[in-house]
C-alpha cells in the first residue's frame, strides 16, 4: 500500500520536474536572445543609446532617447489618471458592495479588461486625436490609463475584499462611518494589495503597443518633453524597428527590448518585494 | 431630543427585539432594561444568540445584507433604530468575542483612534493620559507600557482581548457591551477586569451588558441576569433571585454546569 503510494509520488515528481523544465525553456530562451542580441548594441553605443535620437536607416548612430522619454511620460500620465480612478472605484465598490450600482460599475469596469487594447487605442483616436488634430503623448497616456484601470481596480478590490470582517466591524463599533472604515481600516490593512495592484497596472500599461499605434504618433526625431505633442514609446519603437530592413534599426529594436525587459524585471521584483516585505 | 430623568435612568431598554439572519430567526421577542450603573449578565448555551443580541443593540447587523431586525432598542431613551447609528455608537463601547485589534495600528493608536474620531481630547497630553488610563483599566498597562509603538500582532490572545477592552473604555462610553471579555484571560487578571467593570458601573454610572459563560462570574458582578436559550428569554431577573430560585430547569442545569 505505502510502496505503491511512493511510486505514485515519484511519478508525479518526475512529471512536475519535466513540465517545469518545458515551461522554463521559453523564458530562458527569451532572456538569452535578449542579452546576446541586445547587450552588444547597448554597450557599443554607450550612454548615447539612451540620450540620442534615432539614426537614419543604415547609419550607425544609435539612440532611443525619444522613446525612453515618451515611455516615462506615458507612465506618469497613465498612472496619474488611471490609478486614482481605479483606487477610488475599488474602494467605492467594496464599501457599497450590496448596492446594485456598485455591482454594475464593477462589471463594466472589469469588462474593460476583455476589450482588445487596439480598440481602446481606436476609441481614444476618435475621441481625442481626431478632434485635436494631433497625435500626442497625453492621448497615449489616456489610452494606457484605460488599459491599466481594470487590472489595478480588480487587484485593489480583491485585496479590500480580503480584509477580515472582524476589523471592519471593529471600525463600525467605534462609531466610524463608511468612509472612515474604508480609509482608516480597509485600505491600510490591504495596503500591500493596493500597492501591488498599482505596480501591476503600470507594468501592464508599459508593455502595451496597440493603444499607442494611433495615439502618440511615433515621433522619434526629437526628444519631446511636452505631453501635448507627438512622441514615441519603447514598445512602439521595437514594433516598428524590428520589421525594418536595415540592420542598425533591428539592432536598436533588440537593445530597446533589453531595456524594456530590465524595466519589467525591476517592476516585477518590486512587486515581489512588496508581497514579501509588508506583513498583515 | 427631550429626555426625562426617568428615561435617562434607563440607559438601555430593549423592547420586543426579533432578529433574523437569512431565513432563520435568531432572537425572539427579547425585552429587558439596564439602568445606569447596572450590570446585566447574559448567559446561555453556545448558539443561543448572545453575540447577535449585542450586535443588534449597536445596530451592527445593519452592515450585513442578510440580517433583519424588528423591535426597539432605546439608548438613553432614544431609539437607535430611528436615529443615526454612527452617532449612537459614540456612546457605546463594544468588545467582541474574538479579539480584533486593528493589525495596522500600533498599540497606542488602537486606543487613540476612538477618542480622536469623536474629539474627546484637546491635546496630546490629554490623549496620552486617556490611553494610559484605558490600558491600566484593562489590566494591560504593565504588559505594554514599554512597547506602545509595537503592533498588536506581538501580543497574546488574552492581551489582545484586553487591548480591545481598553479601546472600548477609551471612548468613555455610557453603555458597555462585553462579549465574553475574560474568556482568554487568566483568572487573576479576569478578576481584576471584573472589578474594573464594576467600578465603571458604580463610579461612572456606565450601564454594562456582559456575556459570560461562567455562572460564577455572573454571580460576582451582575445585578441582573438574562438567560437565553435558542434565541428566547427563559429567565430574566435580579441575579440573586435567579441564582437561588431559577424558574426554569434549563437555568438550573446551566448554573450547575451541565450545559
Ligand atoms: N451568518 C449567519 N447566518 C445564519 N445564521 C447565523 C449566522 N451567524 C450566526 N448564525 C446563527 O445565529 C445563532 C446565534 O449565534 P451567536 O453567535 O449569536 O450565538 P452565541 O450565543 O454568541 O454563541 P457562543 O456562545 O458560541 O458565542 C447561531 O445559531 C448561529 O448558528
Ligand atoms: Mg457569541
Amino acid at each position: 500500500m505505502s510502496s505503491s503510494l511512493d511510486h505514485k509520488d515519484l511519478f508525479l515528481k518526475i512529471i512536475v520536474a519535466v513540465l517545469s523544465i518545458v515551461a522554463l525553456i521559453p523564458v530562458f530562451s527569451i532572456v538569452y536572445e535578449l542579452v546576446i542580441r541586445g547587450l552588444p548594441v547597448i554597450t557599443g553605443a554607450g550612454l548615447k543609446f539612451f540620450t540620442k535620437t534615432a539614426p537614419a536607416p543604415g547609419d550607425r548612430l544609435y539612440g532611443i532617447g525619444p522613446a525612453l522619454v515618451g515611455t516615462v511620460e506615458l507612465a506618469l500620465i497613465s498612472t496619474a489618471i488611471g490609478i486614482p480612478i481605479a483606487f477610488f472605484t475599488g474602494v467605492l465598490i467594496e464599501t457599497f458592495r450590496e448596492s446594485r450600482i456598485s455591482q454594475i460599475v464593477n462589471i463594466i469596469a472589469k469588462s474593460l479588461m476583455e476589450i482588445p487594447t487596439v480598440l481602446i487605442g481606436m476609441l481614444v483616436y476618435i475621441l481625442l486625436v481626431v478632434p485635436t488634430k494631433t497625435f500626442s503623448i497625453i492621448s497615449g497616456g489616456i489610452a494606457l490609463a484605460l488599459v491599466m484601470m481594470p487590472y489595478t481596480l480588480t487587484y485593489i478590490e480583491e485585496s479590500l475584499n480580503q480584509v477580515q470582517y472582524k476589523y471592519i466591524e471593529a471600525g463600525y463599533g467605534l462609531g466610524m462611518n463608511k468612509k472612515q472604515v474604508a480609509f482608516k481600516v480597509m485600505v491600510p490593512i490591504a495596503k500591500r494589495g493596493v500597492v501591488v495592484g498599482i505596480l501591476i497596472g503600470i507594468t501592464k500599461a508599459l508593455g502595451e503597443t496597440a493603444p499607442l499605434l494611433f495615439t502618440i504618433g511615433a515621433a522619434r526625431n526629437t526628444i519631446n518633453w511636452n505631453p501635448l505633442e507627438p512622441g514615441d514609446a519603447i514598445p512602439l519603437l521595437i514594433f516598428d524597428y524590428i520589421q525594418s530592413p536595415y540592420d542598425n534599426m533591428k539592432d536598436i529594436a533588440w537593445g530597446s527590448a533589453l531595456v524594456l525587459f530590465v524595466l519589467f524585471a525591476i517592476l516585477y521584483s518590486s512587486i515581489r518585494l512588496f508581497v514579501k516585505r509588508v506583513r498583515i | 431630543m427631550t429626555s426625562t430623568s426617568l428615561e435617562l435612568e434607563r440607559a438601555l431598554e430593549v423592547k420586543g427585539l426579533n432578529v433574523w439572519l437569512g431565513e432563520k430567526q435568531i432572537l425572539h421577542n427579547i425585552t429587558f432594561k439596564v439602568n445606569r450603573g447596572e450590570i446585566l449578565a447574559i448567559m446561555g448555551p453556545s448558539g443561543s444568540g448572545k453575540s447577535t443580541l449585542l450586535r443588534a443593540i449597536s445596530r451592527l447587523l445593519d452592515h450585513r445584507t442578510d440580517a433583519r431586525v424588528r423591535g426597539e432598542v432605546l439608548i438613553n431613551g432614544i431609539n437607535v433604530y430611528t436615529t443615526n447609528p454612527y452617532k449612537a455608537r459614540k456612546y457605546i463601547g463594544i468588545v467582541f468575542q474574538n479579539p480584533n485589534p486593528f493589525p495596522h495600528m500600533t498599540i497606542y493608536d488602537n486606543i487613540a483612534v476612538g477618542p480622536k474620531l469623536h474629539k474627546l481630547v484637546r491635546s496630546k497630553t490629554e490623549l496620552d493620559n486617556l490611553v494610559r488610563w484605558a490600558l491600566k483599566s484593562a489590566m494591560l498597562w504593565d504588559d505594554v507600557k514599554e512597547k506602545l509603538n509595537s503592533y498588536p500582532a506581538e501580543l497574546s490572545g488574552g492581551q489582545q482581548q484586553r487591548l480591545c477592552l481598553a479601546r472600548a473604555l477609551a471612548m468613555r462610553p455610557k453603555l458597555l457591551l462585553l462579549d465574553e471579555p475574560t474568556a482568554n484571560i487568566d483568572p487573576v487578571n479576569a478578576k481584576k477586569i471584573e472589578n474594573i467593570v464594576k467600578k465603571m458601573s458604580r463610579e461612572e454610572s456606565v450601564a454594562v451588558v456582559i456575556v459570560t459563560h461562567t455562572p460564577a462570574q455572573a454571580m460576582r458582578i451582575s445585578d441582573k441576569v438574562l438567560f437565553l436559550f435558542n434565541g428566547k428569554t427563559i429567565e430574566y431577573g435580579p441575579t440573586q433571585v435567579v441564582a437561588s430560585n431559577p424558574d426554569h430547569d434549563l437555568t438550573q442545569s446551566f448554573l450547575r454546569g451541565e450545559i
